[in-house]
């Protein structure tokens, strides 16, 4: 009986009659009798069973360990490690699935190693979060799962553990990214106060307002963040600094003393020096 | 043998040969030179040159006697003044071999009133003999006795010369022969403090078990901004954010997760803590008719 990998028996049945006008030659060998020795299901135990440093818990004042990074970590860490056997699976969105081996065996039931490899393919897919396109290579499977949990920020995003081992450290470098922008979105989102609509243009998103106060008895809606008032204020200070003290003030240390403030509190400095608040509001 | 084998002997004997033809060429451009610059003993190859104590045997300080018979000089105690190290002589004191050597006027000492100069000559270390002062048992008198050869056995720490040095004894003999005392020039500078300040003694402390640095300033001691010392040793608050990885942040679902978590703590808490008159007489009223009922039982 002819049986062809990774069909169910009800559906090789059917198929039975026709594999062979599918199939190249040489494959028409090797294929014709063949018994599946396992199947390729998630290997949790290759997941779970890797071997992971453990960072110490450092604390200011303790001695300093040897070779500190120099730029900080850009993700955080992975619990499960990289997989040290099936290297590819590290860069990509594998599904916790590594390749098989086994035996084909002839009607003379000579048994002769094989393997099988996993569908792996690169594919193109829409970040809502990231609002780009995120280009990975991944497995049909993982691809199939995507398509069902509806996009691949949703894929990222499963908070069960078994997802989480099938992240890989690919995936969990992209839920962090997926997490942190839509977290920064919703931050950005609930400081505005409102949103001031174009008058005529429908399609328009409109200009969100961060700040609505009253500064020297004028009514103002600030249309930037905190940040940017600091660096519109910064030049204007490090002038005044220099007249007065001789001094060159640095902007690490001028941020040190302003981040505390709150804006109307920034706002008034920027009037004191003259800033034209108009020019920063709608 | 080898063809490599072959080639490095061969390079080797091409070495040597360069060597020694260097070596009698300079030797023969000293020959050519006034008897006033050029040196009394020929000179020996660097690698046979004396080096250590066990070679030169002798130390300038050391009492000698002059053995050359066919000298006028043959016999004469005298001390060792300096040593040759190009030629591995020694000089001697005025009691030792001199020789009249011609002078330029260019280079005449003060008072100097001849062209010709008694000059000390070097002589070699077969030569000399070394002279030791013995006290006799019997009359108890000190004598001069000249020692046949040395020889070393062990070392010690000499505190005269700051260094390991070898034991010298009388060649088959248990008498030890010390070292002279070195002729070292005493180094001063003017920004130098002078060896009797160093060893004056200007703080007594005035209990072992309480220190003389108040509590205050020990912070203070050492300079805490020093790089070496301590900065770089700790960790500093940058260091940990570059130690540090970043956190992953929180999905949806475990946000409401915590979220329902809190409501319900909060509810549990609110629920132990508030209990009201009512309840509190019931429960008192309970543990009164228990404890009732045990006394009447």
């Amino acid at each position: 009986m002819n049986i062809v990998l990774g069909l169910l028996p009800y559906q090789q049945q059917t198929r039975s009659n026709q594999p062979a006008a599918n199939m190249l030659p040489f494959m028409k060998k090797s294929f014709s009798t063949l018994t599946v020795s396992t199947p390729l299901l998630r290997e949790w135990k290759l997941v779970t069973t890797r071997r992971v440093r453990k960072t110490p818990d450092y604390q200011i004042g303790d001695i300093k360990p040897v070779g500190v990074p120099k730029v900080r970590p850009l993700y955080p860490v992975y619990k499960y490690g990289e997989s040290n056997i099936f290297k590819q699976s590290n860069r990509g969105l594998y599904g916790a699935q590594f390749i098989q081996t086994g035996n084909t065996i002839s009607e003379s039931k000579k048994k002769n190693r094989r393997v099988w490899k996993l569908n792996v393919f690169k594919k193109k897919l829409w970040s809502e979060s990231l609002n780009k396109f995120v280009n990975v290579k991944m497995t049909g499977k993982v691809y199939r799962t995507i398509i069902k949990d509806g996009g691949i920020d949703m894929y990222l995003t499963k908070t069960s553990s078994a997802r989480v081992k099938e992240l890989g450290p690919t995936g969990w470098k992209l839920r962090y990214l997926v997490l942190k922008y839509k977290n920064l979105k919703e931050r950005l989102a609930n400081n505005v106060v409102e949103t001031i609509l174009e008058d005529g243009n429908a399609n328009s998103s409109g200009t969100p307002v961060y700040f609505v106060g009253t500064i020297n008895d004028v009514q103002y809606k600030i249309t930037c963040g905190k940040r940017k008032l600091l660096q519109l204020l910064y030049p204007l200070e490090l002038v005044a600094t220099k007249e007065i003290d001789g001094v060159d003030l640095r902007f690490n240390k001028f941020n040190m003393e302003n981040q505390q403030l709150s804006v109307e509190e920034i706002l008034q400095k920027l009037d004191h020096h003259g800033f034209d608040l108009k020019s920063i509001s709608a | 043998m080898q063809v490599s084998q072959i080639l490095k002997n061969q390079a080797s004997q091409v070495t040597k040969q360069a060597k020694l033809n260097r070596f009698l060429s300079e030797k023969k451009m000293l020959q050519g030179l006034p008897t006033f610059i050029r040196p009394q003993l020929d000179s020996v190859p660097e690698d046979q040159q004396f080096k250590t104590e066990l070679q030169w045997k002798y130390l300038p300080g050391d009492k000698v006697v002059y053995l050359d018979k066919g000298s006028k000089y043959h016999g004469n105690f005298c001390t060792v003044t300096k040593q040759n190290q190009q030629s591995n002589g020694f000089q001697l004191d005025h009691n030792g071999p001199m020789k009249q050597t011609p002078t330029p006027k260019s280079i005449w000492a003060e008072g100097q009133s001849s062209y010709i100069v008694p000059t000390p000559q070097l002589v070699t270390q077969k030569q000399i003999k070394l002279v030791v002062e013995i006290k006799d048992k019997i009359t108890n008198e000190l004598k001069k006795v000249v020692v046949d050869d040395v020889e070393f056995k062990g070392t010690y720490f000499d505190e005269r010369y700051h260094k390991r040095m070898p034991v010298r004894f009388a060649r088959g003999e248990k008498i030890v022969i010390p070292w002279p005392k070195p002729d070292l020039p005493e180094q001063e500078d003017v920004l130098g403090t002078n060896a009797e300040n160093v060893r004056t003694q200007t703080f007594w402390p005035t209990s072992l078990v309480q220190s003389p640095i108040p509590v205050a300033a020990l912070s203070d001691i050492r300079n805490h901004n020093s790089p070496q010392q301590f900065v770089k040793k700790q960790i500093t608050p940058a260091v940990l954010r570059k130690l540090t990885p970043p956190k992953m942040p929180k999905t949806d679902v475990q946000k409401a997760r915590i979220q329902e978590r809190n409501v319900l703590h909060q509810q549990e808490k609110a629920r132990k803590a508030t209990l009201t008159n009512e309840e509190k007489e019931k429960i008192g009223e309970k543990i009164y008719q228990h404890l009732s009922k045990n006394i009447t039982d």
